[in-house]
């Protein structure tokens, strides 16, 4: 991955410098700082741009800090909807000109005094004499409607820029860059050809607005667009989805930016294994700059809860440390490993091989527990794995085995969210640095491959399969590889040579926020459809951006849905939870999603209809209401090896005060569903049992974590209390007794033609990894053999509607549409197969014909679930369509009402009112 | 005559119309789908209901006036769609500032005279109207029905809303009338809370006069509310107090109505408490003293005392916080708090409760442009209202257009609860609250108990009197309106202490209900212990034995007790559900408020 074609450094030399264009003046010491959107952000991960810089000036001792951030526009240095932040973030000019005071220095404690700064961006080192600005995509997507408001809102901002001395003595060097051309990539997963021209027209229009801003604004302006759309398309891509650059981009890009700044001046000759020695430290510097700039958990550094004081010693909250000077302090110490290796830069770019110093790093601020233990030093008991179980009450006639335990594997600590692949491991994403990782320790959460080889029922193999991610709140496989949070961004880890550690990793998607660590994208789960979701909580301002459109924004509590296939991210619920954790699709493709928080489940239906940024939908109907909170995790419990009365119960994982899982029966209801709570599985006596994830395993059991630890507020505690445990974690499984384990499937590997037939099988977890396999597999096998699969099934079959529906959602995950097939589905005679096939005419409504004429017959359904799901789809028309499709949903109203039915309408009709109104 | 005569022609220019939308009315219709099928074929009689609601709540003033005469119309809705259609039609007024086009007087009929008499509902529905849209002809008639000594409560409670709706000179001058010391205590309350909306100095001398007045049996609940919801309410009603002299009970009884709702206005709130004969508001202990007192809940607390602490009505915990599912919903459900939550912050959450608010507790408040200032947590918001839960549990919906300036608030727990208690209560209470969710008697409760209890508040004599047959218990029972019972609350061990339900240490006949949902068929072992005699009834199948079987259903059951509370000491009643091993039944027992 790090090999770089030599000639990418000449590859431009050739090119003339345009007339009369000046070169950037820089000067010894210079601070250059970066901002603007993705393609701005994803620059400080592969610094080719800066390594170029810094070779051209290698004595100049420069200093870049990149402050990129997804999803941002022009304009956001005064709007905070186009810059969105979570609280006391830092504006703009805070962060350019190093200067921010405590967002709250009055609720700071006695003992923070004196430990705090008054500034506390002083060691940022930004105080930017130049500033590089990389906007316009984003803006772009508003089309020919909003080129006005967008010249307008570039000359204010380079009218700003210019009327600062964030150096504090000058006005600052400003370069404008324009947006990189969209790229076609030849996949029917991505915009097609016709769409990326179009873009392409409209980034053309936003350079042109920038460029004729800056020439009347006297400005320097850097065309990246013009140079990227002739370069795009002659050789390997240039990104991965079209706008976000891969190395092969940002190498060119970089050359592309180097040009356009010193149009004049002479392009030497790089040594390319020098260039890349310079880069290889500057990818080091910003991974420090990074952590930094990024911190995770800022709501608990410097936005509200930074301000939360904890009484040292027994108690709770007190008059002792803040949040604040502790954690404000780990960010002096990431300021100086940032700036130490500024020199190692240096260094680098004057040929010398340099390791950083980092004898100077400020002293971390000891934390005193509020919670100590009973042992000596305030150490907590815990109880090993096995003697845990005698504190557990298991339900009756079922059996609780510990499978893996940090005395088994020593990495297997905090397990926050496992799944079972196709093989049968057990995967365990383990957060050792939580609540988030602390600055000179090791970097090390992880996921953990569990294995019983010998089949006695525990794990004797664990093999780590990435030992340096960050915050893994949450990971799902897919196509071959798995999908990993780490906040902001979401991972794509895969295993290419079969050594079970991953050696492809690719941040693909930006701007998921992270304020408050475990209310960061979490849950994941798979649709039968091949979509993900990953749930946020409260606090949080999320910015995601996208090669179809607008990005993707929203605040203060949301579900994602993501399509790993064409990289589609959407808000899927807009919603004020507190923080949602848990999120389930039973055998019919029914969603419920939990806010953790209070233990409150929503039918997602209810709240996931389209709504435009930044209207949230109201609250619905609960499916029912628990009587113990919070909720860590769900699943549905679906399981030949539990007699058959069990099927389909809901798993609800509670970790205080109630520390089990609790078991609910759904029933339908009217047009939705409820639940009555039934014998919980298992609960502990343990005080630091704490389960944090459920699923059934392919031997039929109900596998569990422990995340094991005597704290788990994340509030009522300093961020870095010791009493915080970082040392265990394990996994439980649950089994019936009487009854024998089921031979786990065979599915890894497996022909298409079986794999298809899994389909057919009653337990939810077998047909979902039957899914995944598929996943990655060539849609031109899986489709056609899909098709002869659909033709050959027995029409007789008790469970063919949902064998056909099965191969309706394998088309819709291989984003291959089938309108004849969705037909069928949509005319089954049962009445939940025909309302999961209105959620997929839902996504194909703009490839299929008429499909407001489909909806209309969804909406005049006898079933009340079809009707809610028909007038769910209707609120995803836009433009002139979305008169129509308000035409078509008051037909509803001809059929019986219920509170669900008449919740959603309203829902719909505010979204479609709203359109028309624009 | 004319009047008449133009609304006529208006309804069948509308009608020849069609559409409202299409009409050329000045702002485009939003809801021309709906008019269509309101006014087509298609929609069936009984599913009307829906689409008039969702016309009122989105619709312009072409598409109201469709709506507005069919409800003028004798026939035109059913009675029950006729008053809802009001309400919507209302709201639309309240919230979003429309009202249907053209002329109204219609309405006018409705309100007063021989129609309206025989017809309370309806009159109510159309008072409010009315008075919404500020029709001053109705003026007269509310004059009148607010004056009249044969008014009842609730319609001079109408009558009044609507003279301050209206808000002209005429109303304010019937008010002030109506808070004359010769008028019945409940008239001036209710006048004096009308006037806080319009001349808030007369109103709080008058409130404050008829707090002088009151005894301890008057409920000045709303009357105070009405001075807490306008800015600056609490302080010139406290300054008008200050002029009067309240006896201790009455100001006791208000004193913990303000803190009920989580204020702690300080002038209000000193001025109460020198009357009450207690302690001024002490400002929030310093971290030492937490420290200290959590030292002594640790040593000296009782729980078990702490929990009769925890269910006395004057703290009012149970009103917002619920345990084992049982009591209010506004704060934190309390069953596991000990758990996860040290002495320290448990005594901090009483004694400090803004020190750290969970989010989802997290209050705003809305000052509003007509004075009145609302406090809750926001439920959810769109373009036109913000709903949020006030302190009493309730919904309140606010126009978003009547929006002056919204804060973040403090918490709804009240500051100061803890003037009501000594510090030896203040122990028992913590170390009872902490140790929610532990291992031993207060930990979470497994057991299926019924902890929330229905209690018939004025049972007739044929329940009371002798064990009553099985049409009694249709009648009366489950025959019954919700309003006509109260909530009640088990011990976190499942007991219902009976004392408290008696009034007094006199015998006395309850009549108890709890409600369990059923998701799977079986058999259920129903378990009473009672310390008294109890009759049971299993919906309507009629029980003795302290211990039987049934059958349960799918669906929603109620089990009925009978109670002969004794005059002895400590009554007590507990009725737990239990499955045998070998049934398939799956229930769950209702809790809430």
């Amino acid at each position: 991955m790090k090999i770089r074609p030599l000639l990418i450094a000449f590859l431009l030399a050739a090119a003339s410098a345009s007339a009369g264009a000046q070169d950037l003046e820089l000067k010894k010491g210079d601070h250059i700082c970066i901002i603007g959107n993705t393609l701005a952000e994803r620059m400080q991960h592969d610094g080719s741009l800066e390594a170029r810089l810094y070779s051209r000036f290698a004595d100049y001792d420069l200093v870049f800090r990149n402050l990129g951030y997804s999803g941002d526009e022009i304009d956001g240095y005064k709007n905070g909807n186009h810059r969105m932040r979570s609280m006391s973030f830092g504006s703009q000019d805070e962060w350019l000109s190093g200067n921010a005071p405590c967002p709250q220095p009055n609720k700071l404690s006695p003992r923070d005094q004196g430990k705090v700064r008054e500034n506390r961006f002083e060691l940022t080192n930004t105080k930017a004499d130049v500033v590089f600005a990389f906007y316009g995509y984003n803006e772009s997507t508003a089309g020919n409607d909003g080129l006005p408001a967008f010249r307008k809102n570039v000359e204010e901002f380079v009218q700003h820029v210019l009327s600062q001395k964030y150096n504090g003595k000058s006005a600052p060097r400003l370069v404008l860059f324009s947006p990189t051309a969209h790229e076609f990539l030849d996949t029917p997963n991505l915009p097609s050809k016709a769409e990326v021209d179009a873009s392409n027209a409209r980034i053309k229009a936003y350079t042109e607005v920038l460029a004729e801003v800056a020439k009347a604004k006297q400005v320097q302006f850097v065309d990246l667009f013009t140079p990227t759309l002739e370069a795009f398309g002659k050789g390997a891509p240039n990104t991965i989805n079209g706008i976000h650059l891969n190395p092969n981009g940002e190498s060119l890009v970089a050359s592309i930016a180097e040009r356009g700044l010193f149009p004049t001046g002479l392009v030497t000759k790089r040594d390319a294994a020098a260039l890349e020695r310079i880069r290889s430290a500057v990818q080091d510097k910003n991974f420090y700059w990074y952590m930094r700039y990024r911190v995770t958990d800022g709501f608990s550094t410097y936005g509200d809860r930074a301000f939360l004081k904890f009484s040292e010693g027994p108690g709770g909250y007190g008059d002792g440390l803040s949040n604040y000077s502790v954690a404000q302090r780990e960010l002096d110490v990431l300021d100086t490993l940032t700036a130490n290796r500024d020199k190692v830069v240096w260094d680098a770019a004057q040929g010398k091989t340099a390791k950083a110093d980092d004898s100077n790093l400020p002293e971390f601020i000891p934390v005193i527990t509020n919670k100590p233990g009973p042992l000596e030093g305030g150490k907590h008991l815990f109880l090993s794995g096995e003697e845990s179980i005698s504190k557990m009450t298991v339900h009756k006639n079922m059996k609780v085995e510990l499978f893996a335990d940090e005395k088994m594997f020593p990495e297997l600590v905090k397990p926050v969210q496992m799944a079972f692949d196709t093989k049968g491991r057990l995967w365990v994403a383990c957060w050792r640095t939580y609540p988030h990782w602390k600055p000179t320790q090791k970097m090390d959460d992880r996921l953990l491959i569990l294995e019983d080889t010998n089949g006695d029922g525990k794990a004797d193999k664990c093999t780590t399969f990435a030992g340096d991610i960050h915050n893994p709140t949450g990971f799902e496989f897919w196509n071959g590889g798995v999908l990993v949070a780490q906040g902001p961004d979401l991972l794509f880890l895969k295993d290419t040579n079969g050594d079970d550690k991953y050696d492809v990793k690719e941040r693909i998607v930006h701007g998921f926020d992270t304020a408050d660590t475990h209310h960061t994208i979490n849950s994941f789960v798979l649709d039968p459809g091949g979509s993900i979701y990953m749930q946020e909580g409260t606090f949080h301002h999320s910015q995601i951006e996208s090669p179809y459109g607008a990005p993707r924004r929203v605040a203060n509590g949301a579900v994602f849905r993501y399509e790993p296939r064409t990289q589609k991210a959407d808000v899927y619920v807009s919603f004020g939870f507190a923080n949602p954790h848990g999120h389930i699709f039973d055998g019919w493709g029914r969603d419920v999603v939990w806010d953790g928080t209070g233990s409150q489940p929503y039918h997602a239906v209810l709240f996931s209809g389209d709504i435009d940024y930044p209207h949230k939908h109201a609250s619905p109907p609960q499916v029912y209401k628990q009587r113990t909170r919070p909720c860590s995790g769900t699943e549905v419990l679906s399981s030949s090896h539990f007699p058959e009365e069990f099927r389909g119960n809901i798993l609800v994982n509670n970790v205080i005060g109630f520390q089990g899982i609790l078991q609910y029966k759904p029933q339908d209801k009217d047009s939705s569903l409820t639940a009555v709570e039934v014998d919980p599985i298992v609960f502990s006596s343990d005080p630091n049992f704490r389960p944090g994830d459920t699923e059934v395993g392919p031997d039929g059991a109900i596998y569990f974590t422990d995340w094991q630890n005597p704290i788990i507020g994340h509030m009522q505690h300093n961020l870095r209390d010791p009493s915080r445990d970082h040392d265990h974690g394990r996994v439980y499984r649950v089994r019936y007794e009487g009854r024998d384990l089921l031979k786990p499937v065979a599915i890894a590997g497996q022909p298409i033609d079986k794999l298809l037939d899994l389909l057919k099988h009653p337990d939810n977890r077998t047909r979902h990894l039957a899914r995944i396999e598929l996943s990655g597999r060539p849609s031109t096998d899986v489709i056609p053999a899909a098709k002869k699969w659909v033709a050959a099934l027995d029409t007789g079959d008790a469970n063919y509607e949902h064998h056909v529906l099965e191969a309706l959602w394998l088309h819709q995950s291989h984003n291959v549409v089938d309108a004849d097939l969705l037909k069928k589905v949509l005319k089954s005679p049962e009445p939940k197969a025909r309302a999961a096939a209105t959620r997929v005419l839902g996504s194909w409504k703009d490839r299929v014909a008429d499909p407001l004429e489909l909806l209309r017959a969804a909406v005049n359904d006898e079933s009340g679930a079809v009707r809610l799901q028909g007038v769910w789809a209707l609120s995803f028309f836009n433009g002139a369509d979305a008169a129509k499709a308000a035409e078509v949903v008051v037909e509803s109203l001809i059929h019986p009402q219920d509170e669900y039915l008449k919740h959603q309408l309203n829902e719909t009709n505010k979204t479609l009112d709203r359109r028309a109104k624009k | 005559m004319r009047r008449f005569l133009r609304a006529t022609m208006l309804v069948v220019a509308l009608m020849e119309c069609g559409v409202a939308s299409v009409c050329g009315d000045e702002t485009e219709s939003a809801v021309g789908p709906l008019m269509k099928l309101f006014q087509g074929g298609r929609l069936p009689a009984e599913r009307q209901g829906t689409v008039v609601e969702m016309i009122c709540s989105r619709g312009n003033a072409n598409d109201l006036k469709v709506v507005f005469d069919k409800i003028v119309q004798p026939d035109g809705f059913t009675p029950e769609l006729r008053l809802k259609a009001m309400q919507w039609m209302t709201d639309a007024a309240v919230t979003r500032k429309v009202k249907p086009a053209g002329e109204l007087v219609a309405l006018e009929k409705l309100v007063a005279g021989d129609a309206a008499a025989a017809n309370p509902a309806l009159q109510q529905a159309s008072i409010k109207l009315a008075s919404t849209w500020k029709d001053a002809a109705i003026l007269p008639a509310l004059q009148s029905l607010a004056t009249d000594s044969k008014t009842k409560s609730e319609l001079r409670r109408v009558a009044i809303e609507g003279l301050v709706a209206i808000g002209s000179t005429e109303s304010k001058s019937t008010l002030l009338k109506l808070v004359g010391k010769e008028l019945p205590l409940p008239v001036r309350m209710q006048a004096a809370a009308g006037l806080s909306g319009m001349d808030l100095a007369a109103a709080a001398q008058a409130g404050a006069q008829v707090l002088a007045d009151a005894t301890a049996k008057d409920n000045p609940d709303e009357m105070i509310a009405a001075f807490l919801d306008r800015k600056g309410g609490a302080d010139i009603l406290a300054a008008e107090l200050a002029k009067q002299k309240l006896t201790a009970d009455v100001a006791k009884r208000s004193l913990r109505y303000i803190y009920s709702v989580g204020r702690s206005d300080a002038a209000l709130s000193d001025v109460l408490s020198k009357a009450a004969g207690i302690a001024a508001d002490a400002p929030p202990p310093t971290p030492e003293e937490v420290t200290r007192i959590a030292a002594d809940v640790i040593s000296k607390g009782d729980a078990a005392r702490g929990e009769k602490i925890f269910r006395r009505k004057d703290l009012n915990c149970m009103k917002c916080h619920s345990v084992s599912r049982a009591g209010g919903q506004v704060g934190p459900e309390l069953s596991a708090v000990g758990g996860s939550s040290p002495v320290d912050y448990v005594l901090n959450s009483i004694l400090n409760p803004n020190l750290a608010v969970k989010e989802q507790y997290v209050t705003r408040i809305f000052a509003l442009d007509n004075g009145k200032v609302l406090t809750g947590v926001v439920i959810d918001r769109d373009d036109v209202r913000i709903n949020i839960r006030d302190a009493n549990g309730a919904v309140v919906k606010i126009p978003v257009a009547d929006i002056d300036e919204e804060l973040e608030g403090k918490s709804l727990m009240p500051q100061g609860l803890t003037k009501f208690l000594t510090r030896d209560e203040l122990l028992d209470l913590a170390k009872f609250i902490s140790e929610l969710g532990k291992p031993g008697p207060y930990a979470v409760q497994q057991s299926k108990t019924i902890q929330r209890w229905r209690v018939l508040r004025q049972p007739p004599p044929q329940l009371t009197d002798e064990v009553p047959h099985l049409e009694h218990i249709r009648q009366f029972v489950l025959g019954s309106q919700p309003t006509d019972w109260d909530s009640a609350y088990g011990r976190v061990s499942g007991i219902l202490p009976l004392e408290e339900l008696r009034g007094s240490d006199k015998p006395a006949v309850l009549i108890l209900q709890g409600e369990v949902n059923v998701s799977a068929a079986g058999k259920a072992t129903v378990l009473v212990t009672s310390t008294e005699p109890v009759q049971t009834w299993f919906d309507t199948d009629a029980f003795d034995s302290k211990k039987f079987d049934v059958e349960l259903t799918p669906g929603r059951h109620l089990i009925t007790l009978r109670v002969e509370v004794s005059g002895r000491d400590a009554p007590e009643l507990r009725v737990e559900l239990k499955t045998p091993n070998d049934s398939s039944a799956n229930y769950e027992v209702i809790g809430g408020p």
